[in-house]
């Protein structure tokens, strides 16, 4: 019997070979390996019910944005409003004895500033005026306002939001453009 | 081709893969077992090459304890993650391949120095076998010991073939392989020690001189690595890596020599204490006729197989805080080269006696093959649950990428190997705690997350839950299970209606409890400019005091220390400095007796100089804040 010698390159090729082939076996992206599906609630078990805070990233938040925002942008992250927009929350559980924070995270876009100049977003739920706040630079704003615990009784509210100037529809963009928001919610005091 | 030439061919060919396809057999369940521990802060790594320097800092900066193995961990780690993700099973491979590789190098240096295909054959067995394997064929953070044990018989295999034809190349081959060893693992180091016991015990005389000149370069290869070594990572001398050179190196070699006869968790694995005496016996009793019976010889072989396992042991025979099996996998390249050489000296030399030499060979295979198959299936039970829970939360992330995850009673050793090693770091997934009472399960250990940042305040659950900030999970078998509705409807029984005792700055959950000048929060902690406050429930007891776990970026600190000055409800509780190099501070304050029992006190925190960037205050960095005995 002839004894091998590890040296000889056909032998090194076939080895590098073998390991590759072996390594590629194991698919890439996602599959059994790398994957683990959860259990979770039935439709019937579990009815879908409003969110007291939305990540505009989350698909399922479509349902919640009443009036004037519009679709997913930036990779999934953002959405554009227009100058007057509506958003439906549901009270936290104890915001009804507490009363709760609104939050609204936006940014205000340069070209916003430089066509408009300062702007003001106002917030209301009903004929009840919440808050106005002055955006007078471009950049990331956190509006929060006081919500009463009167205003917080019912399943669901909704929030009005206004800014007093926005962008005008033109050829380009034929949307009304206000801010960019990325999350906003109630969340109980 | 006749029949004679293909029964040739095949027995060749058996030669060379039966011992891979008995070590594969042995460890197969190895190939399934998912991350576990150390992996993740190697799988973490690929989160960091977006600093400066990032991948030269990834590959070579020194490991916690003190380590540089820029192939065999944090390349390793980093290629494959870039090329399949989280995905185990090409990480495992790569280590079966490896392992592979180191029986057929294995097979080929035994039948050249005993110069018999059964000593070759009964080598790569014996190897194969040893229960100190297992860690290495289920575990990918120690591949580091896979490649490393490539890389020094490679260079041994180069050695031999530079000594059998006196061809340079092959010298300078061994050299390059050598070098590379280093980059795997750090008894790299002992090499030389290696290759010189070949040439002094193993090498025709002859040819002896001329090798021990050739060889004595890779000396000094080694001590420059070394003192290289020990300026970028000095050694440790606290702590289960700091090394002691007394007599307790004596303690650790007969411990070291023990496991590498009988499995260490040979009882424990419910195998009997007697039978497990007889086996470690015999095989003493064996190893010392072969040594008394080769010296009556003058027959120097056996002192290079001593050589290599005593060599290849000495670097962790200086750690006595530090015991693990799996150090074995190099060493017993020596014990399983003098197994074989042992075999075949008896076969050849004892006539109707030669059967004897099975008895300790039984007795060595008796006590590792059950051993090793059932701690490999142990080992891929015990990663399996954390399989489940990290790929479950990930999957718990998509389905609600809005919200935190909050995990139901996950047993102790399941976080320990997962959630206290940073398991959801690398994919990015920071906002992932445990509900309040989880911290009865946990064992707080040194290397560990806090218990006081993934466990959840009960205040701060019950807040989150009545906000609908958080979704909860408990683990259930090979999945997570969506236990929202059911905690949700029994949290007010659970949680007392008041303000937490501690928060975590960098914890959205927690934001409630954050007075309006602080910043958002980034990778788990929070900056607050010039002044900010917290509110948090007064002491329960008199004697409690306020804890600060904060950080500060040390560059920043170099241009000078910050002063923090601390009031409680206007009381001024006390001030401090973060000085260099304590860019990770903690601080504790007395509180007076008379915040006792306050259902909310104000935390004012004020810091000194501020740094101002992009027309924003920078003061310090705040994680934990508690008030505590």
């Amino acid at each position: 019997m002839q004894f091998p010698n590890l040296f000889t390159r056909r032998r090194l090729v076939i080895t590098a070979v073998a390991a590759a082939l072996l390594l590629s076996a194991a698919c890439r992206g996602k599959h059994h390996r790398t994957t683990v599906e959860n259990e979770e609630p039935a439709a019937a078990e579990a009815p879908p019910r409003l969110a007291s805070t939305l990540k505009m990233s989350d698909p399922a938040a479509t349902g919640q944005l009443l009036k004037g925002v519009y679709g997913l942008e930036g990779g999934g992250a953002w959405r554009w409003t227009a100058g007057h927009f509506s958003i439906a929350l549901r009270p936290p559980l104890s915001a009804a004895q507490r009363g709760a924070t609104l939050s609204l995270a936006f940014t205000v876009p340069e070209v916003v500033i430089q066509k408009l100049g300062k702007i003001t977003l106002s917030a209301s739920i009903g004929a009840t005026k919440l808050k106005s706040e002055p955006c007078p630079k471009s950049g990331a704003y956190t509006f929060t306002a006081d919500v009463p615990a009167e205003l917080l009784t019912k399943d669901s509210v909704t929030v009005d939001f206004d800014l007093d100037k926005s962008l005008p529809a033109t050829p380009a963009d034929q949307r009304e453009l206000g801010v960019i928001v990325t999350s906003a919610g109630l969340e109980s005091k | 081709m006749n029949r004679e030439w293909w029964k040739s061919r095949t027995a060749n060919l058996l030669f060379w893969i039966t011992p891979v396809a008995f070590l594969i057999w042995l460890f197969q369940e190895g190939l399934y077992c998912w991350f576990i521990d150390d992996d993740f802060a190697w799988l973490g790594l690929i989160r960091q090459l977006n600093r400066p320097h990032g991948l030269l800092r990834a590959l070579f900066e020194p490991a916690a304890q003190g380590t540089i193995r820029p192939w065999s961990e944090r390349g390793f780690f980093l290629l494959f993650e870039t090329l399949f993700g989280m995905d185990d099973l090409p990480f495992r491979i790569m280590a079966f391949v490896t392992m592979a590789a180191n029986i057929l190098l294995l097979t080929w240096i035994v039948r050249r120095i005993a110069h018999s295909r059964l000593a070759g054959f009964i080598a790569a067995l014996c190897w194969a076998a040893n229960t100190a394997l297992m860690t290495v064929m289920t575990w990918s953070s120690a591949y580091n010991e896979a490649m490393c044990a490539c890389f020094m018989l490679a260079a041994l295999a180069l050695l031999i073939r530079y000594a059998e034809s006196g061809r340079r190349i092959f010298w300078w081959l061994q050299v390059v392989v050598f070098g590379l060893g280093f980059g795997a693992l750090e008894i790299n180091v002992v090499y030389p020690a290696i290759a010189m016991a070949y040439a002094l015990f193993v090498a025709p005389r002859e040819g002896r001189r001329r090798l021990l000149l050739a060889e004595a370069p890779l000396f000094a290869i080694s001590v420059v690595y070394f003192a290289i070594h020990t300026v970028a990572a000095p050694v440790p001398h606290s702590g289960p890596y700091a090394v002691h050179i007394d007599g307790r190196v004596l303690h650790t070699l007969a411990l070291y020599g023990k496991w590498s006869l009988l499995p260490v968790d040979w009882e424990a694995f419910g195998h009997s204490h007697l039978l497990g005496k007889l086996i470690l016996w015999t095989l003493i009793v064996a190893i010392a006729a072969l040594f008394a019976a080769e010296i009556k010889k003058r027959r120097t072989t056996v002192w290079f197989f001593a050589s290599w396992y005593l060599a290849a042991l000495a670097p962790v025979l200086v750690l006595p805080d530090h015991h693990t099996d799996y150090y074995l996998t190099i060493p017993l390249f020596g014990l399983a080269m003098l197994f074989s050489f042992g075999v075949t000296c008896a076969v050849r030399d004892y006539g109707k006696w030669r059967l004897l030499a099975l008895i300790p060979l039984a007795g060595y295979f008796t006590g590792m093959i059950p051993v090793s198959r059932s701690a490999t299936h142990w080992w891929l039970n015990k990663t399996e649950p954390v399989r489940s829970l990290v790929l479950g939360v990930e999957a718990a992330r998509e389905k609600h990428p809005g919200k935190a995850i909050l995990l139901d009673g996950i047993p102790g050793p399941v976080y320990t190997d997962s959630i206290a090693q940073g398991a959801f770091y690398p994919l990015g997934i920071t906002d992932v705690y445990l509900t309040p009472g989880s911290e009865s399960a946990i064992t707080p250990a040194a290397d560990a997350a806090d218990p006081d940042i993934t466990v959840l305040d009960p205040a701060a659950a019950s807040h989150a839950i009545e906000n609908d900030r958080v979704v909860i999970y408990s683990l259930s078998g090979d999945h997570l299970r969506n236990v929202t509705a059911g905690y949700e409807r029994s949290a007010p029984n659970r949680f007392a209606n008041r303000l937490p005792g501690r928060l975590d700055a960098g914890n959205p959950l927690y934001s409630w409890l954050i007075g309006p000048t602080w910043l958002a929060p980034e990778s788990g902690v929070r900056w607050m400019p010039g002044e900010a406050s917290v509110r948090l429930r007064g002491p329960d007891t008199p004697g409690q005091k306020l804890v600060l776990d904060g950080f500060y970026p040390e560059e920043q600190l170099k241009s000078g220390p910050r002063h923090l000055t601390v009031s409680v409800d206007g009381v001024p509780v006390g001030q401090t400095q973060i000085n260099d190099p304590e860019s990770s501070f903690h601080r504790l304050f007395s509180l007076p007796d008379s915040l006792v029992g306050k259902e909310a006190v104000e935390i004012a925190i004020q810091v000194t100089p501020v740094e101002r960037k992009g027309g924003q205050d920078y003061g310090m960095v705040f994680g934990k804040i508690a008030i505590r005995p």
